[in-house]
C-alpha cells in the first residue's frame, strides 16, 4: 500500500531525472547562462511558451524553466529567513501576464535548524499566464523575460537571465509540443490550489484570541478531505507539508505534524508563532502558505488563506486552550516501529553488561569461567544455557509483573522493584544467603550424594540459573543508551510487546556469557581450576555482600535508620539460620537439614514480612542531595515559573537504586566546571528523584519516551517547549556544551 | 511509515530548539575577540550605543552593500555622535587574516568580531548577513532586522533601517521600525 502511494513520487521522480536530463530546446535568445561560479555557470533559463501560436483572445502558458547544478537552489516567494524570492519581470506584446504560479516549494534547514528557507533544488519551471488582448496586433509578438535570482549552496550567487523569443498570434489553431504541454502540466499540477476546489476543509485555530506586536503563540492548522479521506502529509518530512507565506511582522514555524483521533483522518500541523514588537503597517490578518498533502495515495497542494487575528499592542487579549494546540506527547509507541524497538533492547540488553549495576555479577561470571571451562563442552554449554534460562525467565516474570500491575491500574517504570523497600531487603537477604554458599557455609541442595560432589561441582546449572535471575534483578534499576528507548517503548505498549521487549533486552544481557560458553577450547584459555577456586569463590561473596552495603544504604536514604537497622538485624538472623542449615547438612542429617532448610525459608519469608520498613518514611531533610549540585525538587509548574522568569533549566532525573545515576552526578554532575557553568549562565536546578514512586515524575519521563532514569533535560528559556534531552552516560563535555546552547554566559549583574 | 517521520522530525526539532533575544530586554551579553586579537565586550561599552553588524565577505548582499559604502559611512557618520559599530563575522571558515584582507580592501576601520564558532551569532539569533542589531546605551536591544528596505538593492534611495533606529535610540525614544525581517545570505554556521 505505502509502496503504490510512494509510486507517483518515484514517477515524478524519474520523470524530472530524465526531463533533467533533456531540456527542452529553446531558440539561442531564450537560453541563458547564470551564476558563474569557477567559470561554471550554476543555473541554466529557458523561456518555454507551451505552444508557438496563439489566437488573440485567449491565453497562453509561458514559462522560466530553472535548471541547477547539483546542491544549488534557488527561492520561493517567501525565501524564508536569508535568501531573496525569484523575480520575473515579463514583457509580451499585445498580453497580460498573470503573477507567478509557483509550485510547492522545499524547505532547507541550515545550522542545526536554525535557519530555515524556502525553494527549489535542481529544477523548478515557473509558470505565469499570458493573457492576449481580443484585438492582439496578428503576427509575431516579442515575448521578454528578465529572471533575477539569488541561488545558493553554501555561498550563494545572484543571477540574472534576459531572455527572449516570439510567439505567432493568429487565428490558427494553436499546436502545443506535445513534450511541453506535458513538461506545463507536470509542473502545472505541482501548483497550490483554492482549498475548495480541492475538496478539502482547511481550519486553524491559535492560542490567543488575538495576536498583539510582541506577542508568541502557538497555532494549529487542520486540514481535513470533505468526503472523510484520510488525509497525510504530501512531503518526505511531514514537518515541511506546511510552508507559510510572509506575513508582516509574524514568524512562524512549524513545529510538528499529525493525525489525531479527533481530526478522523485529517492531517495537523503545529505551529510556533512570534509577533514582531512593531504593529504591522499593512494588514497582516491572514495566514497564508501552501500545504502538501497525500489523498488516496496521490498529492494534493493547497492554498492557505485564513484569518489571523491581530489586535494592537496593549490591548485585552485571552489564551484560548484547545487540544488542537496540546503537544501531544512525544509517543515512543511512534517513534520507532516494532522492530527497531527489538533491535535496541537487544543493543540496549548488551550494554547493561558494562553499567556499574550489573558489574558485580558479570564479575561473578567471568571468575566463574575457569570453573566450568575445564569440564567436558555438553556441561558448559549446560551452564550457559541455564544462565540464559535464568535472564529469560526473570525477564519474563518481570515483564508479567509490569502487565498486571499496569493493567490493575498502577502505572510503574523501569526499575520500580528497587521503590519498594520489601524488595530491596528481599534482595539484600538473597544476596547474604548466596555469599554464604560461596563462603561454603552450605550448599545449595539437600541430595546428600550431589552435597558430596559438591567440591567437584563448585558451580552448578542452578547456580548459574539463579545467577541469571540475579543479574536481570541488578540490572533493572540501571537505564542506558539504547535501553531508554525500547524500555520507553514498552511501557506504553500492550502486554505481548512488553513482554517481547523485555525478552530481547534479556538476550541482549546473557549473550556475552553464552557466547563464551559456545566458543569451542574455550579450556585453553582459562586457568585450570584448582585449591585457589575456593579463595576466588570466597572473594565473590564478599563481592555480593558489598552490593549488599549499596543496598543498605538505598534502605536507609528510602525508608530511614530505623528500617536499615531492622534490616541489618534480620540479616545477622538469616545468616546465623543458614549456618545452622549448613551444619546440618554436614553433619549428613538430610531428614533433619530438609526440615531445617524449609523452615528456615519460611522463617526468613516471615521475617522479611514482618520488616517495619514499608511504612517507614524518611525524614524530610534525610533525602538532601550529597552531591554538591543539590537543586530544588523537581515539579512542572517549577520548570514554567523559571522558564517564565527567562532563566534556563536543568532537570534532572535521579534515584539512589541507580546507580547509573549515581555515576554521573560524581563523574559528571560534581564537577566544579559545571558548577560554575550552571551559576554563571543562571541556570535553575530541579531534581526529580524517583528513588520512591512518584506519579509524576513517571508521568514527566513518559512524556519524554522514558520509563526509567536517569532522565536529564536541558531547558532553554526561548524554547520552553523544547528541552535538550541528555544521554543516559554524560560526560563533562557534552553537558557543557549543552548549558552553553541552551544559555549563552549571563550578563554580569554589577 | 509516514508516522515515525513525523516523530523523527519533531525530535529533530526538539534538538534544535534555539531563539532570538526580545527587543526592549537586555541584549545578550558577549566576549569577543577581534581580528588584532583585541578583547571586546559588551560590557565595555556601556554607556555607549553600540550596533553589531553580522558580515561575510563572500555574501553577495554584504559585497553589494560595501561597494555602495552602505556601512562604512554610515559606521563613519555614527562614530561621530559615540556610537560603536562591531561587525561580527560568525561564518565557520573565517579567519582573522581573511578579516585583515578584507579590511584593508575596503578600508573600514571597526573591528570585526572573530565568531568562527558562532557562539555570538546563535545568541542573537543572526540568520543572515547582513543582520543588523541596535543596542542602546544600556545594554537593551533596540533594534534588529535588516539593514534596509531594499533586499534587491535595486531601489535608488533604500530607507536604511539602522540609521533611523540609532537616530531614535539617541534621541530616546522607540526605533519604529524595531524589529524587521532581515535578508541576504544565511549566516553559514559551522554545523
Amino acid at each position: 500500500m505505502r509502496v503504490l502511494a510512494a509510486l507517483p513520487y518515484l514517477c515524478l521522480g524519474l520523470w524530472l531525472a530524465t526531463a533533467a536530463a533533456a531540456a527542452p530546446d529553446v531558440p539561442e535568445s531564450a537560453y541563458g547562462e547564470a551564476a558563474v561560479e569557477a567559470g561554471e555557470p550554476r543555473v541554466e533559463a529557458r523561456l518555454l511558451v507551451e505552444s508557438e501560436s496563439v489566437r488573440p483572445g485567449e491565453a497562453l502558458r509561458v514559462g522560466v524553466l530553472l535548471t541547477l547544478d547539483r546542491g544549488w537552489h534557488v527561492y520561493w516567494r517567501n525565501s524564508g529567513q536569508s535568501g531573496l524570492a525569484t523575480r520575473l519581470d515579463w514583457k509580451i506584446q499585445g498580453a497580460e501576464v498573470g503573477a507567478i504560479e509557483w509550485p510547492f516549494p522545499g524547505v532547507f534547514r541550515e545550522a542545526d535548524g536554525l535557519i530555515t528557507t524556502y525553494g527549489y533544488a535542481n529544477e523548478v519551471l515557473l509558470i505565469s499566464e499570458a493573457r492576449f488582448a481580443p484585438d492582439a496586433r496578428e503576427g509575431d509578438a516579442p515575448v521578454l523575460v528578465d529572471a533575477s535570482f539569488l541561488v545558493c549552496e553554501v555561498q550563494c550567487i545572484p543571477g540574472e537571465a534576459k531572455l527572449a523569443r516570439s510567439v505567432r498570434v493568429s487565428q490558427a489553431d494553436a499546436l502545443p509540443d506535445p513534450e511541453l504541454h506535458a513538461l506545463f502540466e507536470e509542473w502545472q499540477a505541482r501548483v497550490p490550489r483554492a482549498a475548495d476546489a480541492l475538496g478539502v476543509e482547511l481550519e486553524a485555530v491559535y492560542s490567543l484570541s488575538a495576536v498583539r506586536p510582541g506577542d508568541s503563540f502557538r497555532a494549529a492548522l487542520a486540514a481535513r478531505a470533505r468526503d472523510g479521506a484520510p488525509l497525510e502529509a504530501g512531503t518526505r518530512e511531514a514537518v515541511n507539508a506546511f510552508v507559510p507565506d510572509l506575513i508582516e511582522g509574524v514568524e512562524l514555524a512549524v513545529t510538528g505534524a499529525r493525525q489525531p483521533e479527533f481530526l478522523a483522518g485529517g492531517l495537523l500541523l503545529s505551529l510556533d508563532g512570534r509577533a514582531a514588537v512593531d504593529a504591522p503597517k499593512g494588514p497582516a490578518d491572514r495566514l497564508r502558505g501552501v500545504l502538501a498533502l497525500e489523498r488516496d495515495g496521490g498529492p494534493a497542494y493547497v492554498e492557505v488563506d485564513l484569518p489571523l487575528p491581530r489586535a494592537p499592542a496593549g490591548a485585552d487579549v485571552s489564551a484560548i486552550p484547545s487540544p488542537w494546540l496540546e503537544t501531544p506527547p512525544p509517543d515512543p509507541a511512534l517513534a520507532v516501529p516494532f522492530w527497531q524497538a527489538i533491535l535496541l533492547a537487544l543493543a540496549g540488553g548488551l550494554i547493561l553488561n558494562l553499567m556499574p549495576c550489573v558489574l558485580p555479577v558479570l564479575a561473578l561470571k567471568v571468575f566463574a569461567l575457569p570453573e566450568i571451562a575445564h569440564r567436558d563442552r555438553a556441561g558448559v554449554i549446560r551452564h550457559g544455557a541455564a544462565y540464559f534460562a535464568g535472564v529469560l525467565a526473570t525477564m519474563l516474570a518481570l515483564a508479567l509483573v509490569v502487565a498486571a500491575l499496569r493493567a490493575a491500574g498502577t502505572s510503574v517504570g523501569w526499575g520500580f522493584q528497587f521503590q519498594e523497600p520489601l524488595f530491596v531487603a528481599a534482595i539484600s537477604a538473597v544476596l547474604v544467603v548466596f555469599a554464604l554458599n560461596l563462603f561454603g557455609v552450605f550448599e545449595i541442595g539437600f541430595d546428600a550424594t550431589a552435597l558430596a560432589n559438591a567440591g567437584a561441582q563448585a558451580t552448578g546449572a542452578r547456580r548459574s540459573f539463579f545467577e541469571g535471575l540475579l543479574a536481570v534483578v541488578l540490572a533493572t534499576p540501571c537505564s542506558a543508551p539504547f535501553l531508554g528507548t525500547a524500555i520507553g517503548f514498552a511501557f506504553a505498549s500492550p502486554a505481548p510487546t512488553i513482554v517481547a521487549i523485555f525478552l530481547a533486552i534479556g538476550v541482549g544481557l546473557a549473550a556475552p556469557f553464552v557466547l563464551v560458553t559456545l566458543v569451542p577450547g574455550l579450556a585453553r584459555f582459562v586457568p585450570r581450576s584448582g585449591p585457589w577456586m575456593l579463595h576466588l569463590r570466597a572473594g565473590l561473596g564478599f563481592a555480593l555482600l558489598g552490593t549488599c552495603v549499596w543496598l543498605l544504604w538505598i534502605m536507609g536514604r528510602s525508608a530511614g535508620a530505623g528500617a536499615q537497622t531492622a534490616l541489618l538485624a534480620y540479616l545477622v538472623v538469616l545468616a546465623a539460620g543458614v549456618w545452622a542449615f549448613g551444619a546440618l547438612q554436614r553433619a549428613e542429617r538430610t531428614h533433619v537439614a530438609r526440615a531445617a532448610g524449609l523452615s528456615i525459608a519460611l522463617l526468613a519469608a516471615l521475617g522479611l514480612a514482618a520488616l517495619p520498613v514499608a511504612e517507614a518514611r524518611p525524614v524530610a531533610d534525610a533525602a538532601a542531595p550529597e552531591g554538591k549540585l543539590g537543586g530544588a525538587p523537581f515539579s512542572r509548574e517549577a520548570v514554567s515559573a523559571a522558564l517564565a522568569a527567562g532563566r534556563p533549566v536543568f532537570v534532572y532525573f535521579t534515584a539512589d537504586w541507580c546507580l547509573t545515576c549515581k555515576v554521573n552526578e560524581h563523574a559528571v554532575l560534581s564537577d566544579t566546571r559545571i558548577a560554575s557553568a550552571l551559576a554563571e549562565r543562571g541556570f535553575v536546578t530541579l531534581v526529580g528523584d524517583w528513588t520512591r514512586r512518584d506519579e509524576s515524575i513517571r508521568a514527566e519521563l513518559a512524556r519524554f519516551g522514558k520509563a526509567g532514569v536517569p532522565l536529564y533535560l536541558v531547558y532553554s528559556p526561548g524554547a520552553p517547549d523544547r528541552p535538550a534531552v541528555l544521554p543516559e552516560l554524560l560526560t563533562v563535555d557534552l553537558f557543557l556544551n549543552a548549558l552553553r546552547a541552551a544559555a549563552p554566559e549571563k550578563e554580569k549583574t554589577t | 511509515m509516514t508516522r515515525w517521520l513525523v516523530a523523527l522530525a519533531a525530535l529533530s526539532l526538539v534538538a534544535a530548539a534555539t531563539d532570538a533575544p526580545t527587543i526592549g530586554k537586555p541584549a545578550p551579553a558577549f566576549n569577543g575577540t577581534d581580528e588584532t586579537g583585541a578583547k571586546h565586550s559588551l560590557a565595555d561599552y556601556e554607556g555607549k550605543a553600540v550596533v553589531l553588524e553580522w558580515t561575510n565577505p563572500d555574501c553577495p548582499f554584504v559585497a553589494r552593500h560595501y561597494e555602495a559604502d552602505t556601512m562604512e559611512k554610515l559606521a563613519a557618520t555614527l562614530g561621530a555622535k559615540e556610537v560603536v559599530w562591531l561587525a561580527v563575522n560568525s561564518t565557520h571558515s573565517n579567519t582573522a587574516d581573511d578579516t585583515k584582507k578584507w579590511k584593508a580592501e575596503q578600508g573600514f576601520t571597526y573591528a570585526t568580531l572573530q565568531d568562527a564558532d558562532g557562539s555570538i551569532g546563535k545568541a542573537y539569533g543572526a540568520k543572515t548577513t547582513p543582520h543588523m542589531y541596535v543596542i542602546d546605551a544600556q545594554g537593551i536591544l533596540r533594534y534588529r532586522g535588516a539593514i534596509d528596505d531594499d533586499p534587491s538593492g535595486s531601489n535608488a534611495a533604500p530607507k536604511n533601517y539602522v540609521d533611523s533606529a540609532v537616530a531614535a535610540v539617541l534621541a530616546g525614544s522607540s526605533p519604529d521600525p524595531s524589529d524587521t525581517k532581515s535578508y541576504g545570505c544565511s549566516v553559514k554556521y559551522r554545523n
